[in-house]
């Protein structure tokens, strides 16, 4: 009765908290198995994050869980900065092709560090959304994993320049590295890409990308990290001030036909935590939460509670629709009506957070697999032996994407029933 | 209280309402952002997230005795805003054109207007009464020689028609807003009289255009309408002032062209023409700007424009000297005249006091504007 | 070639990153030969293929015991294993100099001490030998609901041996009941719920057993080696399972208790799971009279969400209305439907079949708070205020369906009867779930080998149960697999030690059975404990608790931590070093340490860190160790303990920080005041609070003057 083991490992593709579970779960059943990260390093959106909801704990705990079971679990092969080309072929059988971009800082690097102290070059800080720069060559966090330095080619002055190959002592950089393509096989295929936050420019009247007070959610997990642009100071990004009146706009761009139609699930709960971190970092600081509903389903219910109840946070029915530059203050005014009261409103803020959304980040299909009209992956649509996990499919909270992930492994290391 | 009043959803209203153009109503879910974009709303009754649940939940009674309906210049930002697509700028108007039967005292004057079918029969009436009139005046002949309006329709011809007319449109009118007035002091529960105050602010808003100019989304209307509105006042006042000419100065038409009243009139008639062009322009190519224009909505510009345009011939064959155009032309004139005149408060022409009324009010009964 | 010594340890030195340049390498490479090993051998390094290639020669050689002192542990754990026959010890020099001042006297008593530290463990650890046994793999699963039946059919297909058992006479648990299913896409009707299919599936599959009208009895023994029996129609049978996936699923709240809501007192007032039974039976009628309803008004959150009934949210509630109101409105297509809500939870793309509903004429939804629910001539009365409306409003309605929430069935008696002497069924958590406390391990179980899954753990709706019962699964078979092997499941994931106890010496005090976050230990009639390897998640906590230190692992003992404390080097009293002792748990404060290191954040010199499995291994001999050995304080490092607890081990951190208070009537009989030791919560994102937590300590020991047992010290 028992099954005859797969003849290929598994492959994921993407290297998020989705990917990352779907490989340990898959591989300690006793699968080989090939993780694919088109980044430099492993985590996705989560490494990104300061605290999960509801316990306001540090994603990298879990993390580093599993990050240990990958390192001390020989069955499972990381590639970064690898991105699938072409998937063909069945269940049991895939023939792929993973294009392995230039490894310009390869295996020997030992993440001292010199290197990134010689070089000349300051780039847009992609880690911190853009808020902040980094060299040219650079280790996006102290807890990157793996812990290796990672060249930026296109700020990178190359060869003209070569200050960090030579001051590397172990040399572990290559300018001129070329990408190459690998072909594997694989048994099955877990489709763990992930999402992107929505393009908060493309809100018409919020002022993202007009005014630097007006910010979206997932730049606010950065500013409040300690390890982010301000060390975790909540200061205006427009002039340094301290925060005194701060601002969540919920569903900024979601349930929305002009943008996401769905809902993204977390914004709330993602607001509400962020709401935490404001009382924290500035006590004194006014916060209010402008929402359509209140989305905190399950045990979050008590998350929400407990938020809500905290003195200097109030929440408001009624989307907001304006945010503009308050050239007097420098600030940001805010719009809405207050429903329950029926009052349209504006109020003057130091910093808004627009509560974007989640878009699946291979929304235009990935190596000839096809998303549906909003760009997720649907299951029923996909050959057998590809399962998609996570914000491919459907955005989640972490807990549902990592059921969601260990569903797939299991899927994808046995095969789908009924 | 015993005498339990339970919320009546009125489906039958809900399905009149989509077929008058609100038929994405049901799409709002109540997020305000038609609120908070609405530059023309006051601050402290909001309008237009409410009148979508109202509308949703077919509570017609609460939707037309509201003022928020017709304080509504549909500019449309709120429907190019909405995430939905309930198009509440859409829904607002659905309102109004269902409002005009519903306020209309007789009755069965607003349903006529409000049904294609009976058209024909509305504009036979004044049809039937001016053509009586001509033959009782002129036999209906087309008179020869230069060519005398009035002596096809002597002033005191048209006058018997017209005044009667105008009457019958002042008092249904009065009767109507009384009843539309005194709805919306049952639904709010606010018993202000309307005073001076209101009313000179309210006149000041309209002449301003003020409303208008805080559109965003449909914001070459302001133009339009403002060409278009002082193009009407001007011919209005150049009807009145010839009768005033004929019975205080005893001077006849037709008038010099140099004569002022006949600037007046002249200058009225093709300011109101660019305007009501220009409207028409818009709604034909920026219908989702403009927002779905209906049936009652054509029937006003339409009949408008056929006026004015007719009114221009009537003057151009006159001076072409072309008396068997002209005098058809001048009698289709009068016919569309009237039309507009008897039938001011039943037809789209009526969001002329409808609206004044809604400002007035909103201005009586609120504490900020 | 050279002969194979057994136990032969070699140390070698990288002086990569740094060591070389901030310590002087040759002093080091003689620590060694104090302990009685060879000279320590130093390399440019040893991460690097050549570095690599060196060490693979010495393995060859014989080398079956290796200190690398070079960088953390966390740091290329692959290059650095070379088989289960060698045994590896990372000594963090790189981090220790990272974190010091370069080129120093203190950070070479510093490096000293850690390769000292270092070397000892080593001579004290002995190779694992794996609890190897033939296992059992076939996979119990209690509840034939969606979950069970999912779970069922997930494990046959992955080739395991399936015993389902269901108490009901049938299977389908509470989805058999219904009419429809909401669509998982939000796009279309709601769809059939093909439950009939699944059973019969079910029933029909070769490697699926199931047990109908039949009830677990009582479970005994281990993953691999459970012992269960089952009182079914025909008798009581025993059965063998490797491991367990509990799917027993909830309950609706009970009517009786919504009285305010009419619940309970008036006949058309129903639940939610009522209407769907009625639903499912065929035409829609009222309780009362049978007249089928030509208005319904829904109540949300009716006993949810509320202090008084059910905290939480039950999250399906919402998009079960809408379903119901669309029965409704097929049957009737002039029928209305009020919904009545707080906020409409349709997340995901169910928001789009809230939006579909919303397009339905004859549906009339408003936020709002029911005041009350009440029987009237012909119907049934609702006042609703705080509307979107504007105003409360008042409705009449032939029926009302009152949209309760979940419980678990855990709330009312136990589903596995375990035998085990922590109790009988999976720990609750809040709200009477039993649950994990993690959301990034939501399978994270206190029980080893059994898995919750479905409404029983977590108010979830089908669909959601689905995927639950698969992912329960894969842990079910992986469990089995690792135990298959010797091999500990998460969070040790792979750890093939386990606890050795000296019996003879053991006084049946109960704190290794009652502490053991996992009730791996039964007792006998005596209270002799009685351990079951094979639950066992090797964190250590039972042999910290041992008061006779009586418990062990090969590679992780009480010896050898009593070893490296010894092992470290106290400077006299007048030279003013004082010694800090830091036991750091290995899964946030060491990595925490790493990160201080990476962000060249400087630290006291005098501190000694030694990372230990989880702060719940912490033995209390330690703290007597360290003092009497001289040190002036010791700062215990573990995770936040409390109801946000975030210990993987439960209650690790807890329990050390609970011995601590034992410890103050020690201190004082020593003479020691109880500041010399200090708890301290630290999270892995906690490097740059670190050197203040230091700093703060240290000027605590600055206070209290340095240990006056320091002269006494060996």
């Amino acid at each position: 009765m028992a099954k005859p083991a797969p003849r290929y490992p598994v492959l994921v593709i993407g290297g998020g908290i989705a990917g990352i579970t779907a490989a340990v779960e898959a591989a300690e059943c006793g699968a080989k198995v090939i993780l694919v990260e088109k980044r430099a390093h492993l985590g996705g959106r989560v490494a990104r994050m300061h605290k999960y909801f509801p316990k306001l704990c540090a994603p990298y705990c879990g993390l580093e869980l599993n990050y240990r079971r990958i390192r001390e679990n020989p069955d499972i092969n990381v590639h970064t900065r690898a991105d699938v080309l072409e998937i063909a072929g069945q269940y049991g059988d895939f023939s792929v092709k993973v294009r392995l971009q230039p490894q310009m800082v390869n295996a020997n690097c030992t993440a001292c560090g010199k290197c990134a102290e010689v070089c000349p070059v300051e780039r847009q800080d992609h880690y911190n959304y853009g808020m902040g720069k980094t060299k040219a060559i650079y280790l996006p966090h102290p807890m990157a994993f793996p812990p290796r330095y990672n060249i930026s080619k296109k700020a990178c002055r190359g060869k003209e320049c070569n200050k960090c190959v030579e001051v590397c002592g172990y040399g572990a950089i290559n300018l001129d590295a070329r990408e190459t393509v690998m072909a594997l096989k694989a048994h099955s295929v877990v489709l763990a890409t992930g999402w992107e936050p929505y393009n908060g420019a493309k809100l018409q009247g919020l002022s993202f990308g007009v005014s630097p007070n007006v910010i979206s959610n997932v730049q606010m997990e950065r500013l409040a990290s300690p390890d982010g642009p301000t060390k975790g100071k909540l200061v205006r990004p427009s002039d340094g001030k301290e925060v005194r009146e701060v601002v969540f706009a919920q569903c900024a761009g979601s349930r929305d036909e002009n943008h996401l139609p769905y809902c993204s699930s977390v914004c709330c709960l993602a607001s509400l935590k962020q709401a935490a971190y404001v009382r924290e970092a500035a006590p004194d600081a006014n916060i209010y939460i402008y929402y359509i509903d209140i989305r905190t389903p399950g045990k979050y219910e008590r998350f929400y509670q407990k938020i809500a109840a905290e003195p200097k946070v109030t929440l408001i029915k009624g989307k907001i629709a304006k945010a503009e530059h308050d050239p007097e203050t420098g600030g940001v005014i805010i719009t809405a009506e207050d429903v329950m009261a029926g009052k349209k409103i504006t109020r003057k803020a130091d910093l808004v957070i627009l509560a974007t959304g989640m878009q699946p980040a291979a929304r235009n299909g990935l190596a000839g697999l096809k998303t549906d009209e909003n760009g997720f992956f649907v299951d029923a649509a996909l050959a057998r032996g590809i399962y998609a996990a996570g914000a491919a499919k459907l955005p989640h909270d972490v807990s549902a994407t990592i059921m969601d992930a260990t569903a797939a492994a299991l899927k994808a290391v046995y095969g789908r029933w009924p | 209280m015993n005498n339990v009043e339970y919320l009546q959803p009125d489906l039958a209203f809900v399905a009149r309402l989509k077929q008058a153009g609100g038929e994405n109503v049901k799409k709002c879910f109540q997020c305000a952002t038609c609120v908070a974009v609405c530059d023309v709303t006051q601050s402290d009754k909001p309008f237009p997230r409410k009148e979508m649940i109202l509308a949703q939940w077919g509570l017609k009674d609460k939707l037309f005795y509201n003022p928020d309906v017709w304080l509504c210049h549909q500019c449309g930002d709120c429907t190019a805003h909405c995430p939905r697509g309930a198009k509440p700028s859409e829904v607002l108007a659905a309102v109004r054109d269902l409002s005009l039967a519903e306020h209309a005292v007789p009755r069965f004057l607003g349903k006529m207007h409000a049904s294609p079918a009976a058209l024909a029969a509305l504009f036979a009436l004044p049809a039937a009464i001016l053509l009586l009139a001509a033959m009782y005046a002129n036999g209906l002949t087309i008179p020869g020689g230069e060519i005398v309006y009035s002596h096809f329709f002597p002033l005191k011809v048209i006058d018997s028609i017209f005044i009667p007319g105008a009457l019958f449109a002042i008092i249904t009118s009065f009767l109507s807003l009384k009843k539309f007035w005194g709805g919306m002091q049952r639904n709010n529960r606010e018993k202000k009289a309307p005073d001076v105050a209101a009313v000179l602010g309210a006149v000041k808003d309209i002449l301003l255009h003020k409303k208008f100019a805080q559109c965003r989304t449909n914001k070459p209307r302001y133009t339009g309408h403002l060409l278009a509105f002082f193009g009407f006042l001007a011919l209005f006042a150049t009807t009145n002032l010839v009768m005033m000419y004929h019975y205080l100065l005893g001077r006849e038409t037709p008038l010099a062209l140099g004569d002022p009243v006949k600037l007046l009139g002249n200058a009225g008639a093709v300011t109101a023409f660019a305007g009501v062009s220009y409207i028409i322009a818009r709604r034909l190519a920026a219908p989702d700007e403009t927002g779905k224009a209906s049936y009652q909505d054509w029937t006003f510009i339409l009949t408008l424009y056929a006026a004015i345009i007719t009114g221009i011939l009537a003057e151009s064959a006159r001076l072409a000297g072309i008396p068997a155009a002209a005098y058809p032309i001048y009698f289709t004139h009068l016919v569309l005249v009237f039309f507009l005149i008897a039938y001011l408060p039943f037809s789209k022409f009526a969001h002329m006091p409808y609206r004044a009324a809604a400002m007035v009010y909103a201005r009586s009964n609120s504490k900020t504007n | 070639m050279a002969m194979t010594h057994v136990n032969a340890m070699r140390v070698f030195i990288c002086t990569g990153c740094d060591i070389g340049a901030s310590v002087d390498v040759d002093k080091l490479c003689k620590i060694p030969v104090e302990l009685g090993a060879p000279q320590a051998a130093r390399h440019p390094c040893l991460c690097g293929e050549e570095g690599l290639q060196y060490l693979r020669k010495e393995v060859a050689e014989g080398a079956d015991r290796i200190v690398i002192a070079a960088c953390s542990g966390r740091v290329y754990a692959d290059r650095f294993d070379f088989g289960k026959d060698v045994l590896v010890e990372r000594t963090a020099l790189r981090e220790a100099v990272w974190v010091s001042t370069p080129n120093d006297a203190d950070t070479q008593l510093l490096a000293e001490d850690y390769l000292r530290m270092g070397i000892v463990k080593l001579q004290k650890s002995a190779k694992p030998e794996p609890y190897i046994h033939q296992l059992d793999d076939t996979i119990l699963v209690v509840g034939g609901g969606i979950t069970g039946m999912t779970a069922a059919l997930a494990a046959a297909e992955a080739g395991k041996p399936v015993r389902l058992v269901e108490k009901e006479a049938a299977l389908g648990g509470f989805v058999g009941k219904l009419k429809r299913r909401f669509p998982v896409d939000g796009t279309g009707e709601p769809v059939e719920t093909n439950i009939a299919a699944m059973s019969e599936e079910v029933r029909k599959h070769p490697a699926v057993t199931v047990h109908l009208s039949s009830e677990v009895v009582s479970i005994s023994g281990q993953p691999g080696e459970f012992d269960v029996r089952i009182k079914t129609p025909q008798g009581e049978i025993a059965a063998r399972a490797g491991a367990i996936v509990q799917a027993s699923g909830f309950k609706p709240y009970d009517i009786s208790k919504l009285g305010h809501l009419g619940g309970g007192t008036v006949a058309d007032v129903i639940t939610s799971a009522r209407f769907e039974e009625i639903a499912a039976s065929g035409r829609i009628r009222r309780p009362s009279d049978a007249k089928e309803p030509s208005s319904v008004a829904f109540i949300q959150c009716a006993g949810s969400r509320d202090e008084k009934h059910l905290p939480y949210c039950s999250s399906f509630c919402c998009m079960t209305s809408l379903k119901q109101a669309h029965y409704i409105r097929q049957q009737n297509p002039d029928a209305k439907v009020y919904i009545f809500y707080r906020d409409m939870r349709t997340p995901g793309k169910y928001e789009l079949f809230y939006k579909q509903m919303q397009d339905d004429d004859g549906v009339f939804m408003t936020k709002g708070d029911v005041a009350s629910v009440t029987g009237v001539d012909g119907g049934v009365e609702i006042v609703v205020n705080d509307t979107l409306l504007g105003e409360s409003i008042r409705v009449k309605a032939d029926m009302a369906v009152l949209a309760v929430g979940m419980e678990s069935a855990a709330k009312n008696g136990g589903a596995l009867h375990l035998t085990y002497r922590q109790g009988p069924e999976l720990p609750e958590l809040n709200y009477g779930f039993p649950d994990s406390h993690f959301v990034c391990f939501p399978y994270e179980t206190r029980r080893t080998g059994i898995y919750a899954a479905g409404a029983v753990r977590h108010p979830m709706d089908a669909a959601q149960s689905e995927t639950d019962a698969a992912g329960a699964v894969l842990k079910a078979i992986q469990c089995i697999t690792l135990a298959s092997a010797g091999k500990s499941a998460h969070p040790r994931a792979g750890d093939t030690s386990y606890p050795e106890i000296a019996f003879e010496r053991c006084t049946q005090c109960k704190r290794c059975t009652e502490e053991c976050p996992y009730g791996m230990y039964d007792e006998d009639a005596k209270a002799t404990p009685q351990p079951n390897p094979l639950r066992c998640r090797r964190c250590g906590t039972c042999m910290g608790a041992c008061p006779q230190r009586i418990i062990s692992f090969k590679n992780y003992s009480v010896d050898m931590f009593s070893s490296m404390i010894k092992a470290i080097g106290v400077p006299g009293e007048e030279e003013g070093k004082p010694r800090i002792l830091i036991l750091a748990c290995e899964n946030d404060s060491m990595p925490a340490f790493d990160m201080a290191a990476k962000l060249r954040l400087k630290l006291s010199p005098y501190i000694r860190v030694i990372g230990l499995r989880c702060l719940g291994s912490m033995n209390m001999v330690w703290l007597n160790d360290a003092f009497a050995k001289g040190l002036d304080g010791v700062l215990l490092f573990g995770c936040k303990f409390g109801d946000e607890y975030q210990c993987h081990n439960m209650k690790g951190s807890e329990l050390a920080s609970e011995r601590l208070s034992k410890l103050e009537e020690t201190l004082g009989r020593m003479s020691l005041e109880p500041e010399r030791v200090r708890f301290v919560p630290i999270a892995i994102d906690d490097a740059h609070a670190l050197p203040g937590i230091i700093g703060d300590f240290m000027k605590v020991i600055e206070r209290v003057g340095p240990n006056p047992f320091k002269e006494f010290a060996d």
